[in-house]
C-alpha cells in the first residue's frame, strides 16, 4: 500500500492508483474534463494539474504533473490548490473560453474561478468542442471506431473519415458523453442522424417504438454472436414480456 | 558473401586492407545533400571523365570517391585530395580538367581552388590547417567525408563492425550495458538522458519481445547533424543500433526518417541490404543466438512525431500523438513492448565506445556531459556547416574560432541554440560551455545541435515570433496549454510586429509562457515558450521598442524606415541599382538619398551598401 | 448466509410502493417511473414485479465493452460502476428481459443492485410479495 497526503491529509491507496483516484478518495474533486473510468487515460486537457512534492524534495522545489495518469508514490505531496496550480487552472479555462466562446459548461467553469470574460482573443469561426476527445475514445471502446480526430495543432478536429461515417452504428454514445454538447443528433422515432448519416430504425415488433438502429443491432449480433431476438422488442416490451411469462409459471 | 564468425570478418578486413591500402591516393567529392545541390554529382561527373581520358600511369592516377557531408557546406563543393589533404572549396565541373592536369598528374597545388581564411585572408592547402576544421574532435563524424556510404567495405577497412563483433562474440548484455553506463554518453537527440540507464531499465524487464528504435526525425529547423551521418555513415548507425539491440535483448529494429530525408532512406536501405547479405544483420549472426532485423519506417511530415511516444504510435499506425510518460517506454513502448529509442548520434558514438572503452569517451567533455557533440552551425556565420568539438567547448569558439566570425563582420546579437525548445542568448553568454545542462541554465538548451547564429539585422521579436508560429503548425493538438496557449502567444507576438503590441501584453506573454511550460503534456509543449521568453528575458528593449513603433533590426516592415546617414554615405550607387522599386536618388559620390513614399522596406539596399551608411531611423 | 430477491406475484397488489421507494433511494425523489423495479398491472389490484434477476449467465455483463458491469459480487449482484459506463446500451438491447434501462432524466443507465443489502422494496412491500429471504436449501418455486 501506498500513503501520500494531499492538502494536507493523509490517504493510503493500492500501488497504481492515480493522483486523481487517491483525492476521490479523500473526498477532493480534481476538475478532470477528459478522464473516464472506463475509457483509457488521455491526459489532454491538463485541468487535473496539481503541484506535488516527492520524498526527498527540499522544500523549494515542486512540480507540477496531471493527476489523473500520475500514479501515487509514497510519501508524496500533494497540492490541489496551490497558487500556481490555480493560476493554471484559470488560464487553461480562459484559453477554452477563447476557444469555446459561445459553451456555457464552459463559461460556468470560468466563473468558479471568477473569470466571466476571457483575456485573448476568440476562436472564429467557433464551434463547442473543447478536443476532450471522450467521444473518440468511447467509439474504440464500443468497438467501431467510427470517428476520429482529424489534422493537427489548432486545425484539430473531431470527424469521421473522408467525409462518410461508415463505420458508425448511431449508438449516440459519443453524443451522450460529450461534456459540452457539441455533438449534434436529431432523433425523431422514425430514423436517427448523426454525423451527416441518417439511420433506419428498428421498431419494436410490440409497440413500434424506435428504439435502436439496424446497424445497431447488425453490429451486436456480429461482435457478440447473440441471436437476433434479443434486439427485437424494446426494454419496456420486454419487461411486460417478462410479466407474463412469470404469471403463466406461477399460474 | 557471407561472414560466419568473427575470424571471417577479421580477414575480410586484412584482404581489404591489403587491395587497397589505407593511405591509398583517392579523390574524396563531397556529395551530401548540400553539395549535391550546388553541383557536386557535376563535379564528379567531370573528374571521372577527365581522368578516363588521361590514362595515367598506376602510380599517378587516383579514383574519385563520393563521400558523405564533409561538413563545410559554406564551401562546397568540395573536393579533398587524401592522403594528402589538399582542399579545394567551391569547386565547379569546368575545374576538372586543371584539377586532373596539375593536381593529379603533376602534383600541384591549384591556389584559385584553395580555401582563403576570412579573418587572416591566408589561402590554406591543407584541410587540416583549416581553422574550420582544427577546432573540432570528430568521432560520431569521423567517417563522414572519408568513406563511400554505399560500400560496406569502405566501412569495414577504416574499422567498421570491429566493435559490433567483439560485443557480440566476446562481451555480455551486461558487459556491454556496463561500458554504456561508464561512458557517461547521454542522448544526442536532446533530450540529454543517460544512455546506460535507459538500456539498463530496459535490460530489466523481462519479456519474450523487446524493440531498439533509432530517431532520425530530427524535425528541429536548421538541423541536419543526423542527416549527414544517416547519408553519410549509415553503417554506423546500424552498428550502434546492433549493439544496442544485442545488449537489451531486442531481435527487431525500426529506423525512423523523417519523410523529408529521402537520400538517408535511400542509404539506410541500402546498408541494411549490404550488411544482412554479408552475414552482420539477420539470423544467427556471426555464428551466435543473435539476430536482428532492422526496419525502416519513413515520418509522414510531423514534427512531433520527433517526441519518443509520438514515434511509436507513429510505427503502430496510429495518431502521431505524445501521451502521459508516468509509465517508461522502456517497459511499455512500441506495440506495449519494451523500447529503447535512442536518437541517431547517440547510435553513432557506441561503436567507438565499444571499441575503444568507456573511458576513452569519459575523458573527453565535462565531467556531466561526456564525450563530443555535433553541431549544425547556420545564420548569419562565414563558416557554415556541420562541426562537432568536446562537450565544454564554449560558444565563443564554435561560432569565432571554427565559424569564422559574423557575415560580413557584422555585430552578433544573439545565438539561438536548441531549435524550438530552446532559447536565444546574448553576448555575454558567449563564454558558457556547451553541454547538456550550462545553457539550460541560461534560459536555453543545447537540444540536439542546432545553433543559429544572429547579428544586428535580426529581429529578436521576430525571431520570436517565428519559432512559436512552427510550433503552433507543429502542435499535435491534444492538450490544451500547447495547443490554444501556442496559438495566442503567436497573436500577441504578430500583434509586436505589426505595432500593434501593448505594454500589458509583455506581463501577459510570460505567464502564459509559464502556464504552458508547466502544464503541457509533452517537451514540445512544456519547451514552447522557451523562444519568446528567453528573448524576453535578454532583448526585452527590443519589444519595449516595438511598442514605441520601431523595429531597430529593420526587419518588421510597418516599424521600419531606413534613412542612409549622409556623411557616412560615399555615393557609390550600389544602393540605387539594386533598389527593386527605384526610390534611391543622387548622384555619384555625392550622398543619396531614400524616397520613402515608395520604399517598401525590403532591406537589398542596406545588405548593398558597402560602408554600412544606411541606418533604421 | 446467502440471500436473494425473491418475487411472489400473487401477493403483489399493484400498489407501486416498491416502485416509489426505489426511486426515492437512488434519485431521491418521488418518481416511480424512474424505479429500477417495474410493476406490469395484470388486473385490478393484481401486478407482476419485474427486476433484474442478476442471471448466472448475464447477457449485459458479457456486451459491456468498458467493464462497467461486473461479475456477481458477495451478494450475488451484478454491480454496474456508474463511472466506468460511457451509455453506450448495449446492455440495454442485449437483456432479454428489460430489466436493465437507460433512465432519461439523469442520462445514465440503471439496473437493480438490492440497494446494497437492504432492498428497499422489500422493505417497503405491504404485502410481502418482494421479500428479501435467505436462500432456500430446495425446490424453491416462484
Amino acid at each position: 500500500m501506498i500513503k501520500l497526503t494531499i492538502d494536507g491529509k493523509s490517504v493510503e491507496v493500492s500501488k497504481g492508483t492515480t493522483v486523481l483516484a487517491a483525492a476521490k478518495k479523500l473526498g477532493i474533486k480534481i476538475p478532470a474534463v477528459c478522464a473516464h473510468a472506463g475509457i483509457d487515460t488521455f491526459s489532454a486537457c491538463r485541468l487535473c494539474t496539481v503541484e506535488i512534492r516527492k520524498k526527498g524534495w527540499t522544500d523549494d522545489y515542486s512540480k507540477m504533473i496531471a493527476s489523473c495518469a500520475f500514479p501515487a508514490e509514497d510519501e508524496m505531496q500533494v497540492f490541489t490548490a496551490s497558487e500556481g496550480v490555480i493560476k493554471i487552472r484559470k488560464t487553461l479555462i480562459d484559453l477554452l473560453m477563447a476557444r469555446c466562446p459561445d459553451s456555457e459548461v464552459v463559461k460556468g467553469w470560468a466563473l468558479e474561478y471568477g473569470l466571466l470574460k476571457t483575456s485573448y482573443e476568440n476562436r472564429k469561426p467557433a464551434d463547442k468542442c473543447i478536443l476532450c476527445a471522450t467521444c473518440t475514445r468511447v467509439c474504440e471502446k464500443v468497438g467501431t471506431c467510427a470517428i476520429s480526430t482529424n489534422q493537427r495543432g489548432t486545425t484539430k478536429r473531431v470527424g469521421i473519415p473522408f467525409g462518410e461515417a461508415t463505420d458508425c452504428i448511431g449508438c449516440l454514445s459519443c453524443a451522450l458523453n460529450c461534456p459540452t454538447g457539441h455533438i449534434k443528433y436529431t432523433d425523431d422515432g422514425q430514423t436517427r442522424k448523426i454525423w451527416n448519416k441518417t439511420f433506419e430504425m428498428k421498431k419494436c415488433t410490440e409497440c413500434g417504438k424506435a428504439h435502436v438502429t439496424v446497424d445497431q443491432v447488425a453490429y451486436y449480433v456480429k461482435k457478440h454472436s447473440m441471436p437476433e431476438e434479443h434486439f427485437l422488442i424494446c426494454d419496456d416490451c420486454k419487461q411486460k414480456r417478462t410479466a407474463d411469462t412469470f404469471a403463466s409459471i406461477s399460474s | 558473401m557471407k561472414i560466419n564468425n568473427q575470424k571471417e570478418l577479421k580477414a575480410w578486413k586484412s584482404k581489404l586492407i591489403q587491395e587497397k591500402p589505407l593511405d591509398t591516393k583517392v579523390i574524396l567529392v563531397c556529395a551530401g545533400t548540400g553539395c549535391i545541390a550546388n553541383g557536386a554529382l557535376e563535379v564528379v561527373k567531370a573528374l571521372n571523365e577527365e581522368l578516363a581520358a588521361k590514362n595515367l600511369s598506376v602510380d599517378v592516377k587516383m579514383d574519385v570517391k563520393e563521400t558523405g557531408c564533409h561538413g563545410f557546406c559554406e564551401k562546397g563543393p568540395l573536393v579533398v585530395f587524401h592522403p594528402s589533404g589538399t582542399y579545394y572549396t567551391k569547386v565547379k565541373a569546368k575545374d576538372c580538367a586543371e584539377i586532373v592536369e596539375k593536381t593529379v598528374e603533376k602534383g600541384e597545388v591549384i591556389t584559385r581552388l584553395l580555401y582563403k581564411d576570412p579573418n587572416t585572408k591566408e589561402k590554406i592547402e591543407k584541410y587540416e590547417n583549416i581553422a574550420f576544421y582544427s577546432g573540432q574532435e570528430r568521432n560520431a563524424l569521423r567517417n563522414i567525408g572519408k568513406i563511400d556510404p554505399e560500400d560496406i567495405s569502405d566501412y569495414v577497412v577504416h574499422g567498421g563492425y570491429d566493435a559490433f563483433s567483439k560485443a557480440v562474440t566476446s562481451m555480455s548484455c551486461e558487459d556491454v550495458i556496463v561500458e554504456i553506463e561508464k561512458s557517461g554518453l547521454r542522448g544526442c537527440g536532446g533530450g540529454g538522458f543517460k544512455t546506460g540507464r535507459k538500456w539498463r531499465s530496459c535490460f530489466k524487464v523481462k519479456g519474450d519481445k523487446k524493440y531498439i528504435l533509432c530517431n532520425g526525425d530530427e524535425g528541429d529547423p536548421g538541423a541536419f547533424m543526423d542527416r549527414s551521418i544517416m547519408e553519410g555513415d549509415p553503417h554506423v548507425v546500424l552498428e550502434g543500433i546492433a549493439i544496442g539491440a544485442y545488449a537489451i535483448g531486442a531481435n527487431e529494429a525500426f529506423i525512423y526518417v523523417r519523410e523529408e530525408y529521402p537520400l538517408a532512406v535511400k542509404r539506410l536501405q541500402k546498408a541494411i541490404k549490404e550488411a544482412t547479405e554479408a552475414g552482420l544483420l539477420g539470423d544467427k549472426i556471426l555464428g551466435t543466438d543473435f539476430s536482428l532485423k532492422i526496419n525502416i519506417n519513413r515520418g509522414g511530415g510531423a514534427f512531433v512525431c520527433g517526441e519518443s511516444s509520438a514515434l511509436m504510435l507513429s510505427i503502430a499506425g496510429k495518431v502521431g500523438e505524445p501521451r502521459a510518460k508516468y509509465v517508461h517506454s522502456t517497459e511499455k513502448g512500441l506495440f506495449d513492448k519494451p523500447t529503447v529509442l535512442n536518437n541517431v548520434e547517440t547510435f553513432a558514438n557506441v561503436p567507438l565506445i565499444i571499441k575503444n572503452g568507456s573511458d576513452w569517451f569519459s575523458n573527453q567533455g565535462t565531467e556531466k556531459s561526456k564525450g563530443t557533440k555535433a553541431f549544425a552551425v547556420v545564420g548569419k556565420v562565414k563558416n557554415t556547416g556541420l562541426v562537432e568539438v568536446p562537450m565544454g567547448t564554449t560558444l565563443r569558439k564554435i561560432i569565432f574560432d571554427i565559424g569564422g566570425g559574423i557575415l560580413k563582420n557584422r555585430p552578433f546579437k544573439a545565438v539561438q541554440t536548441g531549435g524550438p525548445s530552446g532559447g536565444c542568448l546574448p553576448e555575454d553568454k558567449l563564454d558558457l560551455p556547451v553541454d547538456f545542462d550550462t545553457l539550460t541554465d541560461a534560459g536555453s538548451m543545447m537540444g540536439s545541435g542546432g545553433m543559429i547564429v544572429m547579428d544586428d539585422r535580426t529581429c529578436m521579436v521576430d525571431v520570436a515570433l517565428y519559432f512559436t508560429r512552427f510550433l503552433v503548425g507543429e502542435s499535435c493538438g491534444k492538450c490544451t496549454p500547447c495547443r490554444e496557449g501556442l496559438r495566442q502567444l503567436e497573436k500577441m507576438l504578430e500583434n509586436f510586429t505589426v505595432g500593434k503590441g501593448c505594454i500589458e501584453d509583455l506581463k501577459k506573454i510570460e505567464e502564459l509562457g509559464w502556464v504552458i511550460s508547466q502544464s503541457s503534456l509533452c517537451a514540445l509543449g512544456q519547451t514552447a515558450a522557451n523562444p519568446v521568453l528567453s528573448t524576453l528575458k535578454y532583448f526585452k528593449h527590443e519589444y519595449e521598442e516595438h511598442l514605441n513603433g520601431r523595429c531597430s533590426a529593420g526587419v518588421c516592415k510597418s516599424l521600419t524606415t531606413f534613412v542612409i546617414d549622409e556623411e557616412a554615405c560615399t555615393g557609390c550607387t550600389k544602393c540605387k541599382k539594386v533598389c527593386p522599386v527605384d526610390t534611391i536618388t543622387g548622384e555619384v559620390k555625392k550622398p543619396h538619398t531614400i524616397v520613402q513614399d515608395k520604399c517598401t522596406t525590403c532591406g537589398v539596399c542596406v545588405a548593398a551598401c558597402p560602408v554600412d551608411a544606411i541606418k533604421v531611423k | 448466509m446467502k440471500k436473494l430477491l425473491a418475487v411472489t406475484p400473487s401477493k403483489c397488489i399493484d400498489c407501486k410502493k416498491c416502485q416509489v421507494a426505489c426511486s426515492f433511494k437512488h434519485h431521491e425523489s418521488f418518481e416511480p417511473e424512474r424505479a429500477r423495479i417495474k410493476v406490469q398491472t395484470k388486473g385490478e389490484e393484481d401486478g407482476i414485479p419485474v427486476v433484474c434477476l442478476q442471471c448466472e449467465e448475464a447477457a449485459c455483463l458479457s456486451v459491456c465493452p468498458t467493464g462497467a458491469l461486473q461479475p456477481h459480487n458477495a451478494e450475488g449482484v451484478i454491480e454496474l460502476d456508474e463511472e466506468k459506463c460511457i451509455r453506450c446500451r448495449a446492455c440495454v438491447a442485449a437483456c432479454p428481459f428489460g430489466n436493465i434501462t437507460y433512465e432519461n432524466t439523469s442520462n445514465k443507465v440503471q439496473k437493480c443492485d438490492l440497494c446494497k443489502g437492504e432492498p428497499m422494496c422489500a422493505v417497503f412491500c405491504p404485502t410481502g410479495a418482494i421479500a428479501y429471504i435467505d436462500v432456500p436449501d430446495e425446490g424453491h418455486n416462484v
